[in-house]
């Protein structure tokens, strides 16, 4: 198999074929850079591309083998990471015109420095959401992440370059980092899989942070096995992050063929019906008829958990962005810098009681996975609106576009519950859309179970984009 | 003998909002460039609609927060 067809397929077919010998590391990271030169301005996704350290990455790999050394699971799998995590001899931007004036990063962030001692091989920075405030992909210094299904629509975000460079088959996979749905939503949009774990569960150390209390890091991928393999690579605790959990990793990769034998799955209810259009909840009823799936729970009060989440994200991002605030307020996206300056300003007491109810409401989470082991649930509301679009009409009200978007996706990260995005839809008009498939805290196994189980019935998978 | 109710919070109007903008941007020596003052107070008008609905929750005393949120 060529080396341009492989990057069509997934990371562990890659892998394979380089561990094999039947294609180098160097010539599959020639070809990725070739590709993405003469893709990536269709879809914006690549901010920076490393060239020159793909190739030695690369060489290094090939060397290893040579010397009958084991290179990693994922050998020669090029991949790239959302701007907001550091990468050796880069300004870290995060999105913003602040960040790419910073010094270049003295090393790289931890989850990059694990997935490369597990041989993956990095291509470069990509596109996201200024400082991750930000569910639509829009950046005003880098231009929008393009949706590579339909270039005039959303790749939603923050983690927009993440989730496109996937689907446009740039990289086997990529890194995100997701708050309120900052994964899971590019994800649903671009139609690929993603997962944001427990929270505490991946190092964040080396990243550019959002909300202390909510990010999360986490991969993106084509298929159920690469997003196991880059997940394993970076499981395990780590010092420099203060919330990562002193825990042993619980590798996932060999335990994907058990499927969802055993598991009992249920669909959320309620609220997580009500607002969705007719292609998410097709979506979702797909999944569960795949699966055998009858039982409807309910989670409460879930518009005051999406409330929690939207006080404890502005008052810590505005407090944590105060300073630069004073002095480079004008330099900020637009798109960001408002709800920023009115985090700053939020009372103490608002962001006391969203912690309390934070507590509760995973209290009544916990009650739910006494009775079920996996819950089913749209990733986002529609698909991928246009760029530029700013307000949407759900069941009659019209929104802000960017509040309707993390309806579905920022009440299950308020508790931290892992959850593995998986594409198990598509609108008429032919745009993808995601199915969270969540389960109770460090049961990402559980999860991967099912996505693994979806993706073999042939129920989720990752379009290829025409064109 | 119960302690009568306090009134609820109310979500902020645009006049409030732009009070508390003004005080609290003061308080925090916080300048607030001509171009962001509507969005702000836009934006804070919407934390204060998220801060009714959470605040007029009934949590007991009881319920404290996590020191680390450890799920």
């Amino acid at each position: 198999m060529s080396a341009e067809a492989l990057l069509d397929g997934d990371g562990a077919a890659i892998a394979e074929a380089v561990r094999y010998g039947r294609v180098s590391a160097v010539v599959v990271a020639e070809a990725t850079l070739a590709r993405i030169s003469a893709r990536n301005a269709e879809v914006n996704a690549f901010t920076d591309v490393s060239a020159e350290r793909a190739i030695a990455e690369a060489k290094a790999v090939d060397e290893a083998l040579r010397r009958g050394e084991d290179p990693g699971p994922l050998a020669g799998v090029p991949f790239a990471v959302k701007n907001l995590f550091d990468i050796r001899g880069l300004p870290t931007r995060a999105g913003s015109r602040i960040g790419r004036e910073s010094p270049e990063a003295a090393r790289d962030a931890t989850a990059i420095r694990r997935l490369r001692a597990a041989g993956a091989v990095l291509a470069g920075g990509l596109n996201m959401g200024e400082y991750a405030y930000d569910f639509t992909g829009e950046n005003s210094h880098d231009g929008p992440s393009r949706n590579p299904h339909d270039r005039s629509r959303m790749s939603g975000g923050s983690s927009g370059g993440s989730a496109a460079a996937v689907a446009a088959r740039l990289v086997a996979f990529a890194l995100g980092s997701d708050t309120n749905g900052s994964i899971r939503v590019p994800a649903s949009f671009c139609g690929v899989f993603g997962l944001k774990p427990t929270f505490g569960r991946l190092s964040r150390a080396g990243t550019v942070p959002f909300v202390a209390s909510l990010d999360h890091v986490g991969p993106i991928a084509r298929s159920v096995r690469d997003l196991a393999l880059a997940y394993d690579a970076m499981q395990g605790w780590d010092a420099e992050d203060p919330v990562c959990r002193r825990k042993s990793p619980d590798p996932v990769a060999s335990q994907l063929g058990l499927g969802a034998e055993g598991l009992r799955v249920a669909r959320l209810g309620g609220a997580f019906r009500e607002a969705a259009e007719g292609s998410a909840l097709a979506a979702v009823d797909a999944c569960a008829l795949a699966l055998g799936v009858d039982r409807v729970v309910e989670l409460p009060e879930v518009a005051r958990a999406r409330a929690a989440a939207q006080i404890i994200t502005a008052a810590e991002a505005g407090a944590l962005h105060l300073e630069r605030l004073r002095t480079r307020a004008m330099d900020y996206d637009p798109a960001t810098r408002d709800r920023l300056l009115a985090g700053a300003l939020v009372p103490s007491a608002w962001v006391v009681a969203a912690q309390r109810f934070r507590r509760w409401f995973f209290e009544r989470a916990m009650a739910i996975f006494r009775e079920v082991d996996v819950l089913l649930a749209p990733a986002t509301p529609f698909p991928a609106p246009p760029i530029g679009e700013a307000t949407v009409s759900v069941g009659g009200s019209v929104l802000p576009l960017r509040l309707a978007i993390g309806a579905f996706t920022q009440p299950l990260s308020l508790v931290g519950l892992p959850v593995v995005c998986v594409p198990a839809g598509r609108s008429a008009e032919g745009l993808p859309i995601g199915v969270q498939v969540v389960a109770a805290p460090w049961r990402e196994d559980h999860a991967f179970r099912v996505a693994a189980a979806l993706e073999r019935a042939g129920v989720a998978s990752c379009p290829l984009p025409a064109g | 003998m119960s302690a009568p109710a306090s009134p609820l919070q109310p979500q902020l109007s645009r006049d409030e909002a732009e009070r508390f903008v003004e005080a609290a941007t003061a308080a925090l020596a916080l300048p607030l460039p001509q171009p962001c003052r509507a969005g702000t107070v836009e934006a804070l008008v919407r934390l204060s609609a998220a801060a009714a609905l959470v605040l007029s929750f009934p949590l007991s005393e009881r319920d404290e927060p996590a020191p680390v949120f450890r799920p």
